[in-house]
């Protein structure tokens, strides 16, 4: 299960610096979520290099 | 009690826009189905199909950084959960908020407007599972 951690102070009922999982927001499409920039993942798995 | 729509509280994929919403419509519906039979007298019978509920929502455009453009723009295509309640108070019996769960956002007009209009960015939400909340 992914964490966000909250950014902006528009997602509902969060606060900025909140941290967030899926299963708090049923429903919701946290790729999109993350790419609006109102959250970001706590915890991205790491690029390798190549 | 009638009231004037003033601060209709407009949520998207969990982000208040309200801010930006010009206007809204949530429209629960169902589709038409015929039952009419031999016996059905001589007029058409209907019932109740498949919901089919609808919620547009008209924005200011805005494409700032997590405004309603970037909020917006991924979820084309995609299904998400879009709220709606009267006024900005808390959810009651005299102010319900209204759910769909599964609603897709089939399409976005982008830049929409005549020389001189205000930016607007109309997105419709189709389909989903309707609920509502009072408390």
């Amino acid at each position: 299960m992914k964490t966000y951690e909250v950014v902006t102070d528009k997602v509902e009922g969060f606060k900025p610096g909140d941290v967030v999982s899926e299963n708090e927001l049923p429903g919701v499409n946290f790729d999109a979520l993350a790419e609006s920039g109102h959250v970001k993942e706590t915890n991205p798995k790491p690029v390798k290099d190549k | 009690m009638p009231y004037v729509l003033k601060s209709v509280k407009v949520t998207i994929n969990s982000v208040d826009l309200s801010a930006y919403v010009v206007a809204t419509s949530l429209t629960r519906e169902f589709e038409q189905v015929d039952n009419t039979t031999m016996s059905s007298g001589g007029a058409r019978s209907y019932g109740a199909g498949l919901e089919n509920n609808t919620l547009e929502v008209t924005f200011l455009s805005d494409f700032s950084t997590s405004a309603v453009y970037d909020t917006l723009k991924s979820l084309v295509g995609t299904t998400t959960t879009v709220k709606v309640k009267p006024t900005s108070a808390a959810t009651a019996a005299t102010n319900p908020e209204f759910t769909l769960t599964g609603a897709t956002l089939l399409s976005l007009p982008l830049v929409d407007g005549t020389v001189g209009d205000n930016a607007q960015m109309v997105a419709t939400f189709v389909g989903g599972a309707y609920t509502v909340a009072t408390a």
